[in-house]
């Protein structure tokens, strides 16, 4: 069904936190960069089959088969009420750790893997984190473009612990 | 309640951690199951003064309690060793007749084995309420302050004396004292110490995988020992002796659990010092480490009764009391001395005899003869046990054969000399095997005067079989089997896919028609090139004709090839036949290993059992009713994860069969029953099945109230209540809304929190019945799948979605034509067999997003799924019925959430996620859906 692309390494990813940055995980969503720490990165997966399930919000696309897994995946466009596009061969599902589960994410492209010091990261203005959009948690400006730092725990805590309502 | 452990982050304590919870769950069960015995002769004495409480089990109960003190003293639970403490402390002052033992005694200790149990359940999850236990402690306290038998906090010391004394049932305080360390000149310090002889094949081998691995860390940490010490280490020593002790002392090695008593004072003595362990006394404790793993060798293979522990004990005790002495291990100087002072501390030679007196058959007043014959031992020696026992003796009038076991100074002729009473046919007397002199002249075996030959009614030792070793046993992480079971749920996966590819490949692979045609162009072509086909000739100019023909022949030529190919892919089906082959060989292994790793989940329901025996005495008591709990079929084995999750489920229902089910004595009396009412917990198989019933021959229920309560809670409408069936009332029990009633107790008992066991019974995938009569009583049958992970299921395609629905809630599928399909109320029921069935589509009992699940029931004839639950019924739509499969349950909310109507997943052959529904979810959805459209 699907080929995983990048699987990181960890210990990669801890020599880089005690240097003080971090590695990111850049991808675009619309017209609009978002980026989530390498860490919270399972895998990078094509978008296969997916199993509506009924009684869920629009933003939940469905069930898929990770190797056995059942997992969920959430449309991202949806869940941030962007408008609805056409899968393209560009989409991927980006397979997160979120606590102890396993969530995917439909985005339009993946981009690159970035490294970023603490002092590239400006804390998202007021107007962007207002409430219930806590999980969006700093900015980083890139050469000609402004990366949103997404906290996927925040994104998705709420729908991991708790049944979704009509 | 604050447990200071003592060091918790210790890779040894968290091992023992494990250990300990699964040890001291089995003695929990062990002393709560003694304690109803116990609660019992309690009882009979209110009946019957003459009797006599049975020290054994007051022995075996002490035992219990001083185990887990000694466990959780040496992880550092101090509450619970101090709980343990006081219960040990209660069957010590029974065992010597300083407390009788009544009916609060027993209710108190009650109290105190639940809240032990709390507090090992709050070992294994931190999560729960902290238990206070202060006030049974003062209890207990109390009671022994009353009884006079208080105790000052006992020393490991006293009470392990005390537990020497339990050893031999029939001893005096002056042999207690003689199995003391102090008596290390006694030729063996284990002598009159014998193992229990029945001890469970399974439970030795558990012992035996447990031992080895304690010797191992032991024999590891005394070598180490010698290079460089630390007190660190000791105390690991010292704890892993300790392991050892109470591990044989469970099972009833009463030797061997002696012998690492001594090891671990030695090794404490040592401690407490903060000094050193010399060289001699490490040497010591490494022989009697590899005396004790020859012992649990012998074990094994079931050699029993001949172990060398009795030097060893010696050695050890003459290097605990002189471990500044350099010749501990000189044996000889140990004899002389033993010699020296024959009649020191004890007698010097004792044998254990083990004799048999056959009385002549018909003897009148056998049991007198014996008694006589008993009382001629005891002026001989000390009697160990003899059967039957002495209560027993006195109310027996027929005996064929009376045993003993003595242990006498006195040689086997002059036992059995005076046991030739009138009416004696035969008297035999050997020495017992199990207990052999250490050392001097071994006594022949057959010694006794009479030839040792035994009658056939002799009951041979336990391990009859001898040589055949008990199991092997692993202890696995159940988090490994789940592991396994994974992969196992994969494995039938990958086996669906490569069924499929198979299928597509023999598809492919089916070319016969292809090789013909191309097999007749050929020949055709080859006709042509040839100039055989002869109504062309006349047509065409000679060259002209010949480069035709080249040029067929050319295609000829190319043709060849393809052919070739061609062919070659049809015999591509022999090996498509021989892939279907090792399909289905993988089949069977899988089919095997699925089979196997969930027999690996399987334990018998048993124990969980056995607790209600408990629970229902406690109603019993509470209610002052009579009632009795019959157990069956408890060797029926279930899923572990099933058997943890029924517990509460059962207790509802067990609770609720005792409590209002089972009429009070006189009620029973007046409706002609036995005074004391039955409720019966019975286990077995039926079909893919494992059905539990909760039965109980109390009222029944009353099918009045019910409904009457039913229709003030608007659970039914009045016009439905007239046509409702008594069985459609009983089902209403398991409503939501009834069981909140105010007391529940109105409508004929039933109905507290039978919607949580139908809740949690339906989680397990299992669903619940009741059927009940007026009078004679009520019958709760819980039919459970054999497992969670697998789940036989119907498969069906609804607007191109593959959809699982459990095989168990399928009741028929049928076809109904459009033109039968009828509008009530606004909504649509098809009849089937002259029952009425509401049909329904899926999309619209749940909420799809965009088209999902919409076009099922569009064409001329809708294939109906008739799905039942309790007694309702609905007719789901479905495009296509693909068949039957047993599936591998994937739970949804493992990585996202419960969602309503759907039980879990499961992945299919191609890789997709099929839904799998949840049929009383579904039902229930379509009912409220019906219950608001009425509005």
């Amino acid at each position: 069904m699907s080929t995983a692309t990048c699987e990181p390494g960890v210990s990669e990813h801890d020599a880089a936190h005690q240097s003080g940055s971090m590695q990111l995980v850049s991808f675009k969503l619309g017209d609009e960069t978002y980026g989530i720490t390498i860490t919270k990165i399972r895998e990078i997966i094509l978008v296969g089959e997916i199993t509506c399930v009924p009684e869920t919000p629009p933003y939940v696309k469905g069930l898929i088969n990770l190797r056995s897994a059942v997992i969920p995946v959430i449309d991202l466009r949806a869940r941030f009420s962007l408008a609805a596009t056409e899968l393209t061969p560009d989409s991927r599902i980006m397979v997160l750790h979120v606590g102890s589960r396993t969530i995917g994410i439909v985005v339009d492209s993946v981009n690159e893997v970035l490294r970023v010091t603490q002092q590239e990261i400006s804390p998202a203005p007021p107007t962007v984190s207002s409430s219930g959009n806590e999980y969006m948690t700093g900015l980083v400006r890139l050469k000609e473009d402004l990366l949103i730092l997404l906290d996927v725990d925040r994104l998705f805590g709420d729908e991991a612990t708790q049944p979704f309502t009509r | 309640m604050s447990f200071e452990e003592t060091d918790t982050n210790s890779d040894f304590v968290e091992s023992l951690l494990g250990d300990f919870l699964d040890e001291s769950d089995q003695l929990l069960t062990r002393l709560n199951a003694n304690l109803l015995q116990l609660d019992e002769w309690v009882q009979s004495l209110a009946v019957d003064h003459q009797q006599h409480c049975d020290e054994n089990l007051l022995n075996e109960m002490f035992r219990a309690a001083h185990s887990l003190k000694g466990l959780s003293a040496m992880l550092g639970f101090t509450e619970i060793n101090r709980l343990t403490h006081k219960i040990e402390n209660v069957f010590d002052a029974a065992r010597r007749n300083q407390l009788s033992i009544s009916r609060n005694v027993t209710e108190l200790i009650f109290q105190a084995l639940d809240h032990l149990a709390a507090m090992v359940g709050q070992l294994k999850d931190p999560g729960g309420n902290p238990v206070d236990c202060n006030t049974v402690q003062e209890a207990i306290l109390r009671l022994l302050q009353d009884a006079g038998a208080e105790q000052k906090p006992a020393s490991q010391a006293d009470a392990e004396r005390a537990l020497g004394a339990s050893i031999r049932p029939d001893s005096r305080p002056s042999q207690a004292e003689a199995i003391l360390p102090e008596a290390a000149q006694q030729p063996d310090p284990l002598e009159g110490i014998a193992d229990e002889s029945d001890i469970p094949d399974h439970h030795l081998s558990l012992f035996a995988d447990e031992a080895e691995t304690s010797l191992d860390a032991l024999t590891v940490g005394l070598l180490a020992l010698e290079g460089g010490r630390s007190a660190d280490d000791l105390n690991h020593l010292l704890g892993t002796a300790h392991k050892i002790k109470g591990s044989a002392a469970c099972i009833g090695l009463r030797r061997a659990a002696r012998l690492a008593h001594w090891m671990e004072d030695l090794l404490e003595e040592a401690v407490a010092a903060e000094g050193t362990l010399p060289a001699p006394t490490i040497d010591v404790l490494l022989k009697c480490t590899d005396g004790l793993r020859q012992h649990v060798a012998d074990l094994r293979c079931n050699r029993r009764g001949s172990d060398q522990l009795g030097p060893l004990a010696r050695d050890l005790l003459a290097a605990r009391q002189g471990a500044a002495a350099p010749a501990v291990d000189d044996r000889p100087a140990i004899s002389e001395q033993r010699q020296a002072e024959p009649a020191g501390v004890a007698p010097a030679r004792r044998t254990t005899y083990r004799g048999e007196v056959v009385f002549h058959p018909r003897l009148p007043a056998a049991g007198l003869k014996a008694l006589l014959i008993r009382e001629k031992l005891a002026k001989l020696g000390d009697v160990l046990d003899c059967q039957p026992s002495l209560e027993q003796l006195e109310a027996i009038d027929r005996l064929d054969c009376f045993r003993f076991r003595i242990t006498t100074d006195q040689p086997a002729e002059s036992v059995a000399g005076p046991l030739h009473i009138g009416g004696v046919v035969r008297v035999s007397v050997t020495p017992f095997l199990a207990e052999p002199v250490p050392d001097g002249p071994e006594a022949p075996r057959s010694a006794g005067m009479f030839p040792a030959q035994k009658p056939a009614t002799e009951a041979g030792p336990p391990s009859a079989a001898a040589g055949q070793r008990p199991a092997e046993t692993v202890r696995v992480d159940t988090e490994r089997l789940d592991q396994l079971m994974d992969l196992a749920g994969q494995l039938v996966i990958n086996r669906a896919q490569f069924s499929q590819i198979g299928q597509r490949l023999k598809a492919v692979a089916d070319c016969n028609h292809a090789v013909r045609a191309l097999g007749k162009l050929s020949g055709e072509l080859e006709r042509l090139s040839s100039g055989q086909s002869a109504h062309i000739d006349g047509q065409h100019a000679p060259e002209e004709l010949e480069s035709m023909r080249g040029q067929i022949r050319r295609i000829w030529n190319d043709l060849a090839p393809i052919c070739r190919e061609v062919q070659t892919l049809s015999r591509a089906r022999d090996s498509v036949r021989e892939l279907f082959e090792a399909i289905h060989q993988l089949d069977r292994v899988s089919d095997g290993i699925q089979k196997s790793v969930m027999d690996l989940r399987m334990v018998p329901i048993g124990p969980l059992f056995a607790r209600f025996h408990r629970v229902v005495r406690d109603i019993a008591r509470a209610s002052g009713k009579l009632v009795r709990l019959e157990i069956a079929g408890e060797k029926t084995e279930l899923d572990k994860h099933m058997i943890d999750e029924l517990g509460d489920p059962l207790v509802h229902l067990v609770r609720n069969s005792a409590d209002h089910g089972i009429e009070s004595p006189e009620e029973r009396e007046a409706a002609g029953k036995p005074r004391q009412g039955t409720v019966t917990l019975e286990a077995f198989h039926r079909g893919n099945n494992i059905v539990i019933e909760v039965r109980d021959d109390g009222k029944g229920l009353d099918t009045d109230s019910i409904l009457r309560k039913a229709l003030d809670k608007g659970l039914v409408a009045e016009a439905d209540a007239q046509r409702m069936t008594p069985y459609q009332i009983q089902q209403l029990i398991w409503k939501p809304g009834l069981s909140t009633a105010e007391k529940v107790t109105d409508i004929s008992g039933r109905g507290m929190g039978m919607d949580i066991v139908k809740t949690k019974i339906e989680e397990l995938s299992g669903t619940v019945e009741i059927s009940s009569e007026r009078g004679k009583g009520t019958t709760i049958t819980l039919k459970l799948p054999l497992t969670l992970a697998i789940l036989p299921s119907l498969m069906v395609d609804i607007a191109g979605g593959v959809f699982a629905m459990p095989m168990e809630a399928v009741t028929e599928i049928v076809s109904v034509e459009r033109s039968r399909v009828r509008v009530v109320g606004g909504r649509p029921v098809a009849t089937v067999r002259g029952r009425v069935v509401p049909l329904v589509k899926l999309g619209d009992a749940l909420c799809f997003q965009g088209d999902g699940a919409a076009s099922a029931g569009r064409a001329t004839e809708t294939t109906l799924v008739v799905l039942g639950d309790a007694g309702q019924e609905l007719g789901l739509a479905v495009d296509r019925v693909i068949g039957e499969e047993d599936v591998v349950i994937k739970s949804i909310a493992e990585n996202y959430a419960n969602v309503r109507g759907i039980a879990g997943a499961s992945i299919l052959g191609d890789g997709r996620v099929a839904l799998i529904l949840d049929v009383p979810a579904l039902i229930a959805a379509v009912c409220q859906m019906a219950a608001s459209s009425a509005c």
